[in-house]
């Protein structure tokens, strides 16, 4: 079965409760709306032609109770609809975002942020109004089936000479649903390349104005908004053919009633209140037909969300902790074991990477860019899986450790920080949510962040993120240092976690730094020779292999190619 | 609002006075029909008139072929009107971002502004396709129902005010409710997707601290929240929409009991009574289908009012008249500019730079170098003196001869998706191929990019993942070797590259900034090194410049910083 469905199904058994209580409530509602006109015909037939008073106040109570049981109905109705509304959106969100925490790196390298929050706003209120619709919708069917019945039991020549178009409509829904489908594929397709037309101008927007490329992605812009209106009328076309025969059914309906109802009336097979009732049933179906013929673009839309929502949620993670995994081992040596790895199918970024790093020592690794060196670190916390040989900590293959102890025990400091809607103690306590006041200013002042952290203006408590106030490159990577400090984890790594930091201010945390390396097994990924003599050796990296390794005075002194790419990283190329 | 979406909506008017005409037509088709009705029961049925009942089946006919047609032109006059009117709508907030300057987009998060273009768009239409059409078309059959109630029988019209105070109170209660419920809504649904984009934007740190289940719980309060608030505005609904049914049977029941007694009277005739019952359901549907609209309705307003607010931001970096000369000085006199209401981010700064020398701008970080060189390209325009280019103002140059002489080249290769030829074509879109590989030659970049397995018509995808970031900037730099500007101004990349790559951007760079006058934001003390004078930046203010080898004889500020810089190199 088509994903899409599969995945409405799903939704559509966690609510199962609501959404009966929103067909109860719209088969209530609208067999309510419906039984109302036989009530008419009662009174017109006895009540006014033949005058029966009695007959007329009993129709009249009868007229009013039926209202009243429609009115709680339909009010059930419009509460049920509501309320699926919001939980499958909020269903939809939810699983979407607990799948995407629990997703690996590769994943979301391939995939993006922008994508999933698209899923998990956009496609989720697809879905939802498909659920909000239901009661009503359901209750639109139960009007034109029971229109035909009742029409059929009470003169089924005048039904039938009425009801004769009603066989070409499923012929026409077939139709119309499946060139609406394939039109607005086309149109959703055009409106990716404009969305992403528009953030890529965003996101580049100093380079559009650096150059003045104004005038010029305008003019593209318009292009491919032109498109896009185009594919939109084609499927207004197809709206414009279907719609109208929508319409006119139930007209077609009422002109066979005039003509040939009225002469059944004179050649006396009916009364004047089963005619009176015909037009009635017939005006009831104008609404429900074009409500009916609408839902079929909320179905096909819904369905493409939910193909493209079940994606994600079928998304496997390829990191995923052993069943029969061991805790974090006490001594913490780290070792590759001949490791290869590649991204894609590309050529692998590691190619026989091996290296040790004894336990409470440190080790720079130095390379150029593409030269695998982040990718080693991120192997050694687990983000990636090796597809060939093995990392181990404290002897222990990192598959084999349970993941949640992996992480605490692996620090992992990026060059591109990220730092929460939150104050600078709630971004500084990220990783050690029952940290103390002193605790997270001790990690503050270690990685160097104190100073700026005490002039702003509303020190540790300072809003910072998006929305929050704004720090400079370097001081955003100090707070992270500090974040990754507190979590003490026993295995650190800075993965040019100090880049931004100016180089006129990077001596001020470097003795800093040299403290927290102390006794703890760490991995450090630089550029500035200052950082790197920090360490206790150093491993060159080029294509995928350590080709060199030793303390930083040695390979200095000894090794050509080091002091080239030294020089060539941090001087006389710069 | 008028102001800004008047001129959008304008070309359109034709469609939707065709449209809007259609719907009166189609209404006044849809409500003839129980007019019909009541003369075929009064005329033909009543009378026993055969003849009669064949007229009006014919005039119907006439009616029921009409409907169609009517139906058609609704639909696709409003398409029309209204897709265009999107994609005016979508171009014209598309150039808004064009013009605006970057102050705006320093304070503005991107995600927001890239779903006023996309979402919020989207929303609107669903709004225009089915939103507008249904709640005009409801507001029309209302109205026209209520006239023809009048006309058919006034005596019966006034029964049927009985329904009156239940729907003037509902809807009352109603307007009051729904605001707040609804303006809570949005202030959650807010909440969340924030909670969710940061969630989502950082998950690699969420992993690497393994923090998934409580950044999952504290996001899972503010959907239950959500979803809350939804429910807050069911139950408001729940005590509306019901009334309107009501209100209904009401009537209904009214007029039967008074049109029997009023047709014993003889003061109306049965048909009469059968077409107000009819009547009654196209006047009370509309209100309660304007219900199920109402939340989309809602919601398309909230989108057009945030398009028209970011159609209304005012444009604060606007182009003058002159023309700029091929070559000229820069001159910074006395400029002071600050952001907000904080300390000034440059003070009292002023400086000349001749034609083709090279500055390096050097400084901490927050010491204003960046600001400097974004007002030397006139990103901001200085509070207060000016900065001027072979004598012209650069607020009274032409916005485009200004980015044509005055380049700016930030530290990042930003890419567009489409290919390498048409990422470097970016500032100038009717270069030739032939000028685009020469562009590439004469940056010494040619070989590298030809042996991509597609050449220069390799396709870069979305945001360039496929090239490496020294290749991304080897293309910015193609870029302005095509735009060929007289002034560079350079924010120095600080992500390091691997050797071979470095030197081929170097040689890149040391092309370009031959006979050019070069500024460079220097992060960076071998750069300031190689610049013909160096200009050091210290609490917003300029506080030496000079040759490299002066300064550090000088042994100021300057002489400190690179005496630890070498210190670092070395240590």
């Amino acid at each position: 079965m088509d994903p899409g469905w599969r995945y409405l199904g799903s939704v559509s058994k966690r609510l199962r409760w609501t959404i009966a209580g929103a067909i109860v409530s719209g088969l209530a509602w609208q067999g309510a709306a419906i039984t109302s006109p036989l009530l008419i015909r009662r009174a017109v037939d006895s009540g006014i032609v033949h005058a029966n008073r009695s007959t007329l106040s009993w129709v009249c109570a009868g007229l009013v109770v039926l209202g009243a049981i429609e009115a709680v109905a339909g009010g059930t109705r419009h509460y049920f609809a509501i309320r699926n509304r919001a939980l499958a959106d909020a269903s939809v969100r939810d699983s979407i975002f607990r799948r995407a925490l629990d997703l690996d790196a590769r994943y979301h390298d391939r995939v993006g942020a922008g994508e999933l929050i698209s899923r998990a706003s956009n496609d989720a209120e697809l879905v939802a109004r498909l659920f909000d619709a239901i009661g009503h919708t359901i209750g639109y069917i139960l009007t034109v089936l029971a229109a035909t019945v009742v029409l059929l039991v009470i003169d089924w020549h005048l039904a039938l000479a009425v009801l004769a178009p009603l066989p070409l409509l499923s012929f026409g829904f077939g139709r119309y649903s499946k060139r609406y489908a394939e039109r607005t594929k086309v149109n959703q397709e055009e409106l990716g390349e404009l969305t992403s037309l528009v953030e890529e101008t965003i996101a580049g927007i100093r380079v559009v104005k650096g150059l003045g490329a104004g005038p010029s992605l305008s003019a593209r812009f318009r292009r491919k908004s032109n498109e896009v209106v185009q594919t939109a009328l084609e499927v207004a076309n197809v709206d414009a053919v279907f719609l109208p025969a929508l319409e006119a059914l139930p007209l077609v309906g009422l002109l066979v009633v005039l003509w040939y109802g009225a002469h059944r009336v004179l050649d006396g097979d009916i009364t004047v209140g089963t005619f009176a009732l015909f037009t009635f049933y017939l005006v009831l179906l104008v609404n429900p037909l074009r409500t009916i013929g609408q839902r079929v673009s909320t179905v096909q839309r819904a369905a493409a969300a939910a193909r493209r929502v079940a994606d994600v949620l079928q998304a496997e993670p390829v990191v995923v902790e052993s069943p029969s995994a061991r805790p974090f081992p006490e001594r913490a040596d780290v070792r590759f074991n001949d490791v290869r790895f590649s991204y894609g199918d590309e050529r692998p970024i590691l190619d026989g990477f091996t290296l040790e790093i004894p336990a409470g020592t440190s080790l720079a690794l130095v390379g150029g860019t593409g030269s695998g060196k982040s990718t080693a670190a991120a192997l050694l916390a687990r983000f990636y899986d090796p597809n060939a040989g093995s990392v181990t900590i404290g002897g222990v293959d990192v598959r084999e450790l349970r993941l949640d102890e992996l992480r605490r025990g692996v620090g992992l400091v990026f060059e591109e920080t990220f730092l929460f809607g939150d104050t600078v103690r709630g971004n500084v306590g990220f990783g050690s949510p029952d940290a103390d006041d002193a605790a997270i200013m001790r990690a503050t002042r270690l990685a160097g962040a104190s100073e700026f952290v005490e002039r702003l203006p509303e020190g540790y408590e300072t809003v910072l993120g998006e929305r929050g106030f704004s720090l400079s490159g370097g001081q955003r990577q100090r707070l992270a240092i500090a974040r990754a400090i507190l979590a003490d984890p026993q295995v650190l790594i800075l993965d040019d976690a100090t880049s931004a930091v100016d180089a006129t201010k990077e001596h001020e945390i470097r003795a800093a730094l040299a403290e927290v390396m102390a006794g703890r097994t760490t991995l450090v990924i630089a550029h500035r020779p200052a950082t790197i003599a920090l360490a206790d050796r150093v491993a060159v990296v080029e294509d995928g292999r350590v080709v060199e390794q030793g303390r930083h005075a040695d390979l200095l002194a000894r090794s050509p190619r080091y002091r080239e790419l030294l020089a060539l990283a941090a001087q006389e190329a710069a | 609002m008028k102001e800004t979406i008047g001129p959008i909506l304008r070309p359109q008017r034709r469609l939707i006075v065709a449209a809007g005409l259609a719907m009166i037509g189609a209404t006044v088709v849809s409500l003839s029909a129980p007019l019909l009705v009541k003369l075929a029961i009064d005329r033909g049925i009543d009378r026993h008139d055969v003849h009669a009942i064949d007229v009006i089946a014919v005039m119907y006919i006439a009616l029921v072929l009409v409907r169609p047609v009517l139906e058609r032109v609704i639909v696709l006059c409003s398409a029309r009107a209204g897709e265009r009117f999107l994609g005016d709508l979508r171009v014209a907030a598309y150039e808004k971002l064009q013009e605006l300057s970057m102050p705006f987009f320093e304070q503005t998060r991107a995600g927001v502004l890239v779903s006023r273009l996309t979402a919020d768009v989207q929303t609107l239409t669903t709004f225009t396709r089915l939103v507008l059409v249904e709640v005009v078309g409801s507001v029309l059959l209302f109205v026209v129902s209520i006239g023809i109630l009048i006309t058919l029988s006034p005596l019966l019209s006034l029964v049927m005010l009985v329904s009156v105070p239940v729907l003037v109170w509902s809807s009352l209660r109603y307007g009051k409710r729904s605001r707040p419920a609804f303006l809570a809504l949005r202030d959650r649904v807010a909440d969340t997707m924030s909670s969710l984009q940061e969630g989502l934007a950082g998950v690699r740190v969420v992993q690497s601290f393994g923090r998934e289940t409580d950044r999952y719980a504290s996001y899972r309060r503010r959907s239950s929240a959500q979803v809350s608030a939804w429910r807050r505005i069911s139950l408001v609904n729940i005590g509306f929409f019901p009334a309107i049914a009501f209100a209904q049977s009401l009537a209904l029941a009214a007029v039967l009991v008074a049109g029997g007694y009023l047709e014993r009277q003889g003061r109306v005739t049965v048909g009469t009574i059968v077409a107000f019952a009819l009547y009654l359901i196209s006047l009370f549907d509309p209100i309660a289908r304007l219900g199920d609209w109402f939340s989309e309705f809602q919601s398309g307003r909230a989108a057009l009012t945030k398009i028209a607010t970011l159609l209304e931001e005012p444009v604060t970096v606007r182009g003058g008249e002159l023309q700029l000369p091929e070559r000229g000085e820069l001159v910074v006199e006395n400029v002071t500019f600050g952001y907000g209401d904080g300390a000034p981010a440059v003070a009292s700064v002023s400086l000349r730079i001749e034609p083709g020398e090279h500055l390096a701008l050097v400084g901490a970080t927050g010491a204003g170098k960046s600001t400097l060189a974004k007002l030397l390209v006139r990103a901001y325009d200085p509070d207060e003196g000016s900065v001027t280019y072979g004598g012209v103002d650069l607020r009274e140059a032409r916005l485009d001869e200004l980015r044509r002489r005055i380049v700016f080249v930030p530290q990042e290769g930003h890419l567009f998706s489409g290919t390498i030829a048409e990422n470097i074509r970016l500032g100038r879109p009717d270069a030739s191929d032939e000028e685009t590989r020469e562009a590439l030659r004469r940056i010494g970049a040619l070989e590298r990019f030809e042996a991509l397995p597609g050449g220069l018509g390799t396709d870069v995808r979305s945001r360039g993942v496929r090239l490496s970031s020294g290749e991304r900037q080897l293309v910015s730099l193609a870029r302005v070797a095509l735009a060929d500007p007289s002034v560079i101004v350079l924010d120095e990349a600080t992500s390091s590259l691997d050797p071979q790559t470095e030197a081929a951007v170097e040689q890149a760079l040391a092309v370009l900034s031959d006979g050019r006058t070069v500024i460079t934001i220097a992060h960076r003390l071998s750069t300031a090194e190689r610049a013909d004078r160096v200009a050091l930046m210290e609490a917003s203010r300029l506080i030496e410049i000079a040759a490299h080898d002066e300064l550090v004889a000088q042994g100021d500020r300057y002489a400190q910083l690179w005496a630890s810089w070498q210190a670092g190199l070395v240590a």
